[in-house]
């Protein structure tokens, strides 16, 4: 700096207009003393109260960027490989939770684009049916079949035929529905008295001829002696389920476990032919509490046979045709031999297993039996998008399978 | 989603502005808001040669004289200047007209309340001991009183002033030098004060003719530059102790820091009269910091710092919604913060329908995840500052308890944030932070569709392909405890 410029220097403070150091000395002077003397009055009490408020107030609704159903089935489509179909899917906010149920019509026939649109709403199952999926569908909320979730137990479900029948154990009212898109539905009721306890569902394929065999199971208590037993119907699949004299008949009757279910319970019997004998099963809920049971009795045509408790403490959903049981919950699927040991945890989350079908050997590989899984992931559409695709949702279908001789793979 | 900026005004945004100024002042990041940068005159003064004087001059012109249409009013004084600012003694000269302003305004009033906070309270920076009261001495007048207050932290030297008047009588003084036609003389009445010590070195008296413009600015002050040539500068020094912690770097009174020795004790001479903003580190301890005025020949400032408490618990809500929890320790005289811990989504708040019709849906939420990591953060400013900013580098695992492994669409978070630490005492503090988190190895698609919520499409909250995932906007606040 010159010695003429400093002559006629003039304070930077006098030019008022602008915010100058002696403005930000005066402003820290008022304000950081005070804001001190506010903290120090806090005490520690205090201090983690308003960190909860604070905290409570700024809650958003952001999500973390993680979903258990999501992640499993991410470990566990890397272990299936290529899917054999995968659909884009337009949708309603009523089917977010939607699934895609491919059809099958005896253990020969299976489709990968016909089938059954299976989602949650209002505590309820719903079912719409999907005659010829194609990319770029927007499906509806419509639906031919709804049953209600009951105490937390979901439906047991069965789809069987080309037509997208549909057999439904109906947890809370204790029956069974067989129904047809667009047709009336036809249901067994039990016959209710106060000896009747509860009803069972269960499927086995049928090798002799290729014709899926519905279990049900009725459990009854004898009002006299107190000694209960349960009644195991057999019907074929396809035929009128509420015709109890020709296709759905009484074939066991074998002695009830110590404890009672809470709503239905399930029910398979192994091997698949109803005619031979062999083990027969029930899992459920015990009454009054949120234990799970599972009892085998060893010989099908022994009436006189106790059953006996399998270390299992899920609730078994179905039978693979190798005769273990698999109990499925929300992110996982358990496989447990037929003595209740278990064998493998499988993720599964939004990979769902559908059902088993058959491989015939003009297919490949021999003829063989296959597990069908069916993945759905979804993503929320922008509202430009919605008018675009008439949906609020997206979904990426994805249809896997694997031979079930295989599935220890899923479980590495 | 978009920030909205309209309807934001000029002056919202000046206020803002401002408001970072002070923040960055208050944190020491603007080097010249300290209590020694009063003007540049002392910063030249030391940079030059501190032998050169720093003067004020001030006169006070007979209204005869400013009357004349010879001379411009302003001539007298700036020829005052610029004759002593050619001595090659002179470093720099003041003129005291400059403060007085030149639009009708007195804006030297707004200077003198800047300076002693009250108009005519008397001197600022001078105890009172120390006004002259001998008979050859005068008291300043307010003028002066205003230019002393001005030039005293600014470490100028002396003070000229003085009037000049028409040497005639008073029944003359009707009579125009221009519309008689005479010229007449000028007396010419100076004398030279020490700013420091108020006292009147020397009195000049002398009558002139009236001079020509080029006179002015050549012969007519030569009797005031031969005093001037004999002066000197003044040298008030005062012997400052520093008595602190062996190795404490003492900064702010000298132009190179001062180091305790051993011995516990440093002797430095700073200018007496002078403001100082000094600092303090001391290895291990809280730095101290201050304003020190000198006022006389020996003073000692004690320093004793507190030992730093380095160890930490930290607990912290991610988004407000998701606590988690930290064990940490300081590094380098707590700037470096490194800190080990988790977060988790096992329990958190979750208002996903706040803004639309009342729900039954529950208000918090629980996935089957812990993410445990270690995260570094660097602390800035010193580490006594009631706020301190930083910026934090991590990395999270996310561990899925659902299937007892490293989750499969995202195994890895690498997080970076910047933010704020607000000391409430020693012990405790708050912070807020701000920053991303980046999802190297992951599948995005898949990270978008677990937040249920969120569509595919671009959006202002994330970026993501099919490798990594970028969420922006990751805010998290909490609380620290520190101890030793």
């Amino acid at each position: 700096m010159s010695k003429n410029v400093v002559t006629f220097w003039r304070p930077c403070g006098l030019r008022r207009h602008i915010f100058t150091t002696e403005d930000a000395r005066r402003e820290l002077t008022l304000y950081l003393p005070a804001a001190r003397r506010l903290g120090r009055g806090l005490t520690g009490y205090i201090l983690t109260a308003l960190l909860l408020g604070v905290g409570l107030l700024v809650s958003s609704c952001w999500h973390p960027p993680f979903d258990p159903a999501v992640s499993a089935s991410a470990r566990v489509v890397e272990k299936l490989g290529n899917p054999v179909a995968e659909y884009t899917l337009y949708g309603s906010s009523a089917a977010a939770t939607g699934f895609f149920w491919p059809a099958k019509d005896g253990s020969t026939t299976f489709s990968l684009n016909t089938g059954l649109w299976v989602w949650e709403e209002n505590n309820r199952v719903r079912i719409g049916y999907l005659p010829s999926l194609a990319s770029g569908m927007v499906i509806g909320n419509s639906f031919f079949l709804e049953l209600p979730l009951y105490k937390g137990e979901r439906p047991w479900l069965l789809q069987y035929g080309a037509n997208g029948m549909v057999y439904g154990g109906d947890p809370q009212n204790l029956r069974i529905v067989q129904a047809i898109p667009n047709d009336p539905c036809n249901q067994y009721i039990p016959s209710v008295d106060g000896s009747f306890i509860s009803i069972g569902f269960g499927s086995l394929m049928n090798s002799t001829d290729n014709v899926e065999q519905v279990y049900i199971g009725s459990w009854w208590i004898d009002p006299n002696d107190g000694t209960s037993y349960i009644n195991i119907y057999v019907h074929k699949a396809g035929y009128n389920v509420s015709d109890t004299t020709n296709y759905t008949t009484l074939k066991y009757t074998l002695r009830s476990p110590p404890e009672l279910p809470e709503g239905s319970f399930w029910v398979g019997k192994y091997p698949h032919d109803e005619d031979t004998a062999g083990p027969v099963y029930v899992s459920y809920q015990v009454r009054g509490t949120d234990a799970f049971v599972t009892y085998k009795w060893n010989d099908s045509g022994n009436s006189s046979e106790d059953p006996y408790k399998l270390p299992i403490p899920n609730r078994i959903t179905r039978m693979l045709s190798t005769g273990d049981l698999v109990a499925e919950l929300d992110t996982k699927m358990l496989v447990y031999s037929p003595e209740g040991n278990l064998k493998y945890v499988i993720p599964t989350g939004s990979c769902r297993f559908i059902h088993e079908v058959w491989v015939p050997a003009s297919l490949g590989g021999g003829g063989h039996l296959e597990m069908l899984f069916s993945r759905s992931i979804r993503w929320k559409l922008s509202s430009w998008e919605q008018q675009q695709y008439g949906g609020s949702w997206k979904y990426q279908v994805s249809l896997y399978r694997i031979p079930t001789a295989e599935l220890y793979r899923l479980a590495e | 989603m978009g920030i909205r900026i309209q309807g934001w005004h000029l002056e919202k945004l000046f206020w803002i502005f401002r408001r970072l100024l002070v923040l960055l002042g208050c944190l020491g990041w603007i080097p010249w808001v300290g209590a020694q940068d009063l003007g540049s005159p002392a910063v030249e003064k030391e940079a030059s040669s501190p032998t050169r004087l720093l003067l004020l001059v001030s006169l006070e012109v007979d209204r005869g004289l400013q009357r004349s249409d010879r001379l411009p009013p302003s001539l007298w004084e700036e020829s005052l200047a610029a004759s002593l600012v050619a001595l090659p003694a002179v470093g720099s000269v003041y003129q005291g007209q400059n403060l007085q302003g030149s639009q009708g305004k007195s804006l030297g009033d707004d200077t003198a309340q800047a300076i002693s906070g009250k108009e005519g309270t008397g001197l600022a920076l001078v105890p009172q001991d120390m006004v002259p009261s001998s008979q050859d001495q005068y008291p300043p007048t307010e003028k002066e009183n205003l230019l002393l207050r001005w030039g005293a932290p600014r470490n100028y030297d002396y003070l000229i002033s003085g009037t000049l008047a028409v040497a005639s009588s008073p029944s003359e003084e009707a009579s125009l030098p221009h519309a008689s036609g005479k010229a007449p003389s000028v007396r010419i009445h100076l004398y030279i004060r020490d700013i420091m010590s108020l006292r009147i070195i020397h009195t000049l008296e002398w009558n002139a003719p009236f001079p020509s413009e080029a006179e002015l600015l050549q012969t007519f002050w030569l009797p005031l530059l031969d005093a001037v040539s004999s002066l000197s500068s003044t040298d008030y020094v005062t012997s400052l102790t520093i008595q602190g912690l062996p190795g404490t770097r003492v900064r702010g009174f000298t132009e190179k820091p001062v180091i305790i020795p051993e011995e516990g004790t440093a002797v430095v001479q700073v200018p007496k009269l002078h403001s100082f903003s000094w600092h303090a580190t001391t290895p291990g301890h809280e730095d101290l910091s201050g304003s020190w005025l000198t006022m006389n020949e020996e003073e000692t400032l004690a320093l004793s710092p507190l030992p730093l408490l380095r160890n930490t618990l930290e607990w912290g809500m991610l988004r407000g919604q998701f606590g988690d929890f930290w064990l940490g320790r300081y590094f380098f005289q707590n700037r470096l913060h490194l800190k080990i811990g988790a977060e988790q989504y096992i329990v958190g708040f979750y208002f996903p329908s706040i803004w639309q019709a009342p729900t039954t849906e529950s208000l918090t939420i629980s996935l089957p995840m812990i993410l445990p990591g270690l995260v570094g953060e660097w602390y800035f400013g010193e580490n006594s500052l009631f706020i301190r900013p930083y910026v934090a580098l991590g990395a999270l695992l996310r561990l899925n308890l659902d299937q007892v492994a490293l989750d499969p669409v995202a195994p890895l978070i690498v997080l970076g944030r910047g933010g704020l630490l607000w000391r409430v005492d020693r012990q405790w503090s708050f912070f807020g932070e701000l920053g991303v988190d980046w999802y190297p190895l992951a599948d995005g698609l898949l990270l978008v569709a677990s937040q249920k919520t969120q569509s595919e499409g671009s959006s202002p909250l994330f970026l993501y392909s099919d490798r990594w995932y970028l969420d922006f906007f990751v805010f998290r606040c909490g609380v620290r405890i520190s101890y030793e």
